[in-house]
């Protein structure tokens, strides 16, 4: 049996598709017995639900530093 | 009511992607809106002692940014000349669409409220991952929003993946309860 805290790291990992099978399989028995864990995995994909249907803009770093500078000369 | 004072180093900081992502949304093209966040900025600061202290920074901000955003529409439609009003009187084609029936809104059509909804979304979004601690919200950000690989993340930030996934859980945890206060669908 897998602890509460591996459970989140493998349900965050499978919201990135980075779990493992055998991982996944873990995860789905430790939840049959935690509803903690299961509770969590629900919201948890619902989150990344919203945020593929949310789009998210971001500007990059280096257009922040500018930004920043522009600022900084103005002061 | 407290009192609320401008900080303008701050602003980039904490404010940018939000303003970014409601100019981006009412000008769909990025590159306008990154000079319109400039430009309000910059209006910002010119301004500054004008600013009351009655409303948020943000607040402040996305008025002006409002603002900024207006000017662009009417700048581009002085450069396009009037605005054309287009009715079509050819009653030779009865092609599709022609009919009246057919140009109403369809009220069963979610697709508008589907846009706004998401845009109002994305708001929510952005103004909770702004309340993250810098960190999370940067590796955050370049996993959920840039989509970069976890090898790349640890690279860039100098950290190990299960420091990695910690501050991904931090973050995931904080925004499920940001957005269940501000977002209801959670």
């Amino acid at each position: 049996m897998i602890s509460c805290d591996e459970a989140a790291v493998i349900c965050n990992k499978s919201q990135y598709k980075e779990a493992s099978l055998s991982e996944k399989l873990k995860l789905k028995l430790h939840m049959l017995f935690c509803s903690t864990c299961a509770v969590f995995s629900k919201k948890n994909k619902q989150l990344t639900s919203l945020m593929d249907k949310a789009r998210i803009y971001v500007m990059s770093d280096l257009e922040k530093k500018a930004l920043k500078n522009k600022i900084k000369e103005k002061l | 009511m407290s009192v609320h004072q401008l900080q303008p180093n701050n602003w980039v900081d904490a404010y940018a992607d939000y303003l970014f992502n409601y100019a981006v949304v009412r000008v769909s093209d990025e590159e306008i809106a990154k000079d319109l966040i400039q430009e309000t900025f910059i209006a910002g600061l010119k301004s500054a002692k004008n600013f009351k202290g009655q409303a948020t920074e943000r607040t402040w901000l996305i008025a002006i940014l409002k603002r900024k955003i207006i000017d662009h529409y009417r700048k581009i439609n002085s450069k396009k000349g009037k605005a054309e009003v287009r009715l079509q009187y050819n009653a030779s084609s009865d092609s599709d669409g022609d009919w009246l029936e057919e140009q109403v809104a369809d009220p069963s059509s979610i697709k508008e409220n589907d846009a706004l909804e998401n845009e109002e979304l994305g708001l929510a979004i952005q103004s909770c991952i702004d309340q993250l601690p810098v960190n999370q919200r940067q590796v955050f950000i370049m996993k959920t929003v840039r989509g970069l690989s976890t090898e790349d993340i640890c690279k860039e930030m100098n950290i190990n993946p299960s420091n990695l996934w910690v501050m991904i859980h931090r973050a995931r945890t904080a925004l499920m309860g940001c957005l269940n206060q501000n977002w209801f669908t959670l």
